[in-house]
């Protein structure tokens, strides 16, 4: 080693020693900002009042959520609270998928004390609940709704969403496979559900900006058995993808129809087929990808850490995604409360549309200057593959897209 | 009392009319003043019920006839006043491929409501052509297809209806004093077609197909002036739920709403009267059992949640009704000749015996309640 080598490497040190101080220093101040700005906070509760569905189609989504939901709350009240003084508490009150008696329990809720509105796990059944939230002056979330025009229906900047919204999954899942190769695609979606839509829209539309060709579209209604003529119809196309809007029990019943007719061409599916359920699809899995949150699960990472929370609270691991969606959500409105230093409703929601860097059990949140658009969360995508010997996910990459289509 | 058993039908009717139309509001001006904000929203929520299930029962009380698709005709009048009073910044962004009076137009609650309620009867009308002809489960059945087409239609028309995504910005126009004007509107329309001559060739069908039709009575054409018109007064309701829930979407109006709104018909009875006690009578239970559903607390007595004991006590209330009332709580009478008989028998016990001669009075068939082909011709003489 030089002379001259000793001396840059002395500055290196010396730098690294610098920047390491700097961190630490921006660290501490940033912890004890965090804890003075904490200090308006009163001791006492932070009431949820969930108008969630317990009893019709969107239970199977909910229930999981409120699973992961009581782990986070757990987790906090554990800890002494939010800002350690504020201990949470769940009203959670079965609103039935209908929009309009999920109107009068958001307006129970209100009446009950409720600091924060969650929704059900559907945009648009959600509407009616989260515009009175907003008229009380209360934040509101849909627990799991996808529909990226959702909060922009309702006035005053009060609402949010938990993800990311159908759009930017579905660009990134054109992106991924414009990526990889695919140049034909041949879509499935139904109109039964904004989800079932407007996902698949987005990856046309993207999928043909990237210089893609849609060669094929096929609708199909939630709830139907029998895929063959749609699986020939694609079998027998020059498609050299399938993108499927579909998730189980139709995501299963689809890919049974895909093997029965020999098909060989990989598929793309999205978000909705995250739970051990699709393992029953069979070997057309082994040639299919996903989209979905929660990139790293391995031991150690948020996901992971969740998990193993989650083992210890409900006793068995997480059935499906979802149940990571409801820890994130009370993340969030932790971080939320703890920003705005406040429980006034607007002030919360401020804080929301400012939070950053909010460790979650899919990622990182940050809902301040979204790409996906006011009071939708920016969160990486994970691209997986499907093991089903382990019943596993295997990650490939996380990403987010690098355009979303402008839809309506 | 006098003027319940006046000689003349429209009297008689539109007093029967006030009379269920003072009942509901005393009830809803008593909320207003002492019920919390939750109270009153479950009220308006009962008044749109109340709107629908009377124009339900315009059609299904008087021809005898279950129908599942009104909770179709409700959505297209849903959907027409919403379309009609949105700002045109709401559908230049939300449907700005809908054709441009749609898009362009901003009309007020009033014009708008009898858009939607007119795309209903001409709808009603059209398919009326073929469903007035069938009778029993086969007329159901096909109400229910009708319901089916109907979600179907608006969930797949995405330039006018946002398709399955809900189409929001409806002014809010709907409160509990709107509410009451729609339902006082309702009850005499209501009121006036059960007991205007076509509606009583109607009833006479309900009671003895063969033998209204012995006596002259066009069954298609009554069926078909009280279906279009319940349509109608359906599409009413629609319009009135668009603008409390301010978001709409084409589930909203299917299974579950119908199963709601026909249980109220089923429970209540075939008149109009029937209409109001089965929507207060299910309101009321279901809000009760909504609460007990998410657990509560009695002293040391707790219970946890029960989710879905709602729909299983309203499907056992339709069996118990079917055995026990096969035609609902009141069956065929309105309140106002329930008192009327009532006051009858109570002075008939008190004077002599009236002579048997001259018995086809409008006040005897009221009083003894028999609505025979030859009574249904007789009413049709009075004034």
């Amino acid at each position: 080693m030089t002379s001259m080598d000793a001396s840059r490497l002395g500055v290196k040190s010396e730098r690294l020693f610098r920047s390491t101080v700097g961190v630490s220093v921006v660290g501490v101040l940033g912890l004890l900002a965090s804890a003075v700005q904490a200090d308006s906070l009163p001791a006492g509760t932070f009431k949820i009042g969930w108008a969630t569905d317990k009893t019709e189609y969107l239970s199977f989504v909910d229930e999981p959520l409120a699973k992961g939901m009581a782990v986070a709350i757990d987790e906090i009240n554990q800890a002494g609270g939010i800002a350690g003084k504020l201990k949470i508490e769940l009203d959670a009150r079965d609103m039935k998928a209908d929009p309009m008696l999920g109107g009068t329990v958001v307006q129970e809720l209100v009446a009950e004390g409720a600091n924060f509105i969650v929704t059900t796990c559907d945009t648009d059944v959600s509407l009616p609940g989260a515009q009175i939230a907003a008229t009380n002056g209360l934040p509101v979330m849909s627990s799991c709704g996808a529909d990226a025009a959702g909060p922009s229906q309702v006035e005053g900047e009060m609402a949010f969403l938990n993800v990311p919204g159908t759009h930017s999954q579905g660009a990134a899942l054109a992106e991924y496979a414009y990526r990889n190769g695919h140049r034909k695609a041949y879509t499935l979606k139904s109109k039964d559900e904004g989800y079932t839509q407007t996902l698949a829209e987005a990856f046309e539309l993207r999928f043909a900006e990237l210089g893609g060709e849609i060669v094929g579209q096929s609708t199909y209604s939630i709830g139907d058995t029998n895929y063959r003529v749609t699986a020939t119809k694609m079998v027998n196309s020059d498609a050299d993808m399938i993108m499927s809007n579909t998730f189980p029990t139709d995501t299963n019943a689809f890919l049974k129809d895909l093997e029965r007719i020999g098909n060989d061409k990989p598929l793309y599916l999205v978000d909705g087929n995250d739970t051990p359920v699709v393992f029953e699809a069979g070997p057309q899995l082994d040639g299919a990808i996903m989209t979905t949150y929660g990139g790293d699960r391995s031991e150690g990472s948020p996901f992971g850490e969740f998990v193993e929370a989650y083992v210890a609270f409900h006793g068995n691991p997480p059935e499906s995604l979802q149940t990571a969606l409801g820890y994130d959500l009370i993340k969030v409105v932790e971080a939320a409360v703890i920003a705005a230093d406040s429980l006034d409703g607007k002030a919360i929601a401020e804080a929301l549309n400012n939070l950053e860097n909010v460790k979650g059990a899919t990622g990182i949140i940050s809902y301040k200057d979204s790409p996906v658009g006011r009071g939708l969360p920016k969160k990486d995508y994970a691209v997986t593959k499907f093991d089903r010997e382990n019943k596993a996910f295997i990650v490939l990459e996380t990403f987010f897209p690098e355009k979303i289509p402008n839809m309506n | 009392m006098m003027l319940f058993a006046h000689d003349r039908w429209w009297v008689r009717a539109l007093s029967g009319a006030t009379l269920l139309f003072l009942l509901v509001a005393v009830v809803v001006v008593a909320v207003d003043l002492f019920g919390s904000a939750t109270d009153r929203r479950i009220a308006t929520t009962f008044l749109i019920s109340l709107v629908v299930v009377t124009g339900m029962q315009t059609y299904v009380g008087n021809s005898g006839i279950l129908s599942f698709g009104h909770t179709g005709f409700m959505a297209l009048g849903a959907y027409g006043s919403a379309l009609f009073t949105a700002s045109t910044t709401i559908k230049q962004r939300a449907i700005p491929d809908a054709p441009s009076f749609i898009v362009d137009a901003e009309l007020g609650l009033l014009p708008a409501t009898l858009i939607g309620i007119a795309v209903a009867m001409v709808v009603a009308y059209a398919i009326g052509i073929t469903i007035v002809r069938l009778a029993g489960a086969a007329a159901a059945v096909a109400t229910l297809g009708f319901l089916v087409v109907v979600f179907t239609v608006l969930s797949n028309t995405d330039q006018l209806t946002r398709g399955a995504k809900a189409f929001s910005g409806i002014p809010p126009y709907t409160n509990l004093y709107t509410g009451l004007i729609v339902v006082a509107i309702t009850f005499v329309c209501a009121r006036l077609l059960r007991d205007s001559n076509m509606g009583l060739c109607l009833r006479s069908s309900r009671d003895d197909e063969l033998a209204a039709q012995a006596s002259g009575v066009n069954i298609i054409r009554s069926r078909m002036v009280m279906w279009v018109a319940s349509a109608g007064l359906a599409a009413l309701g629609g319009a009135l739920y668009a603008h409390f829930v301010l978001a709409i979407l084409p589930k909203a109006f299917h299974f579950h709403m119908t199963f709601i709104l026909v249980t109220m018909v089923i429970v209540g009875g075939q008149s109009i009267s029937g209409a109001l006690v089965g929507t207060a009578s299910i309101t009321i239970i279901e809000e009760f059992l909504r609460r007990a559903e998410n657990g509560f607390s009695i002293g040391s007595f707790s219970l946890d949640e029960l989710p879905g004991l709602t729909t299983i006590i309203l499907g056992l209330l339709i069996i118990l009704t079917m055995i026990l009332r096969p035609k609902g709580v009141l069956g065929r009478w309105e309140i106002d000749e329930l008192l009327v008989r009532r006051f009858k028998k109570r002075t008939a016990s008190a004077l002599p015996r009236p002579s048997a001669k001259g018995a086809w009075t409008n006040s005897h068939t009221i009083g003894e309640g028999h609505y025979s082909a030859k009574s249904v011709v007789k009413e049709s003489n009075q004034p």
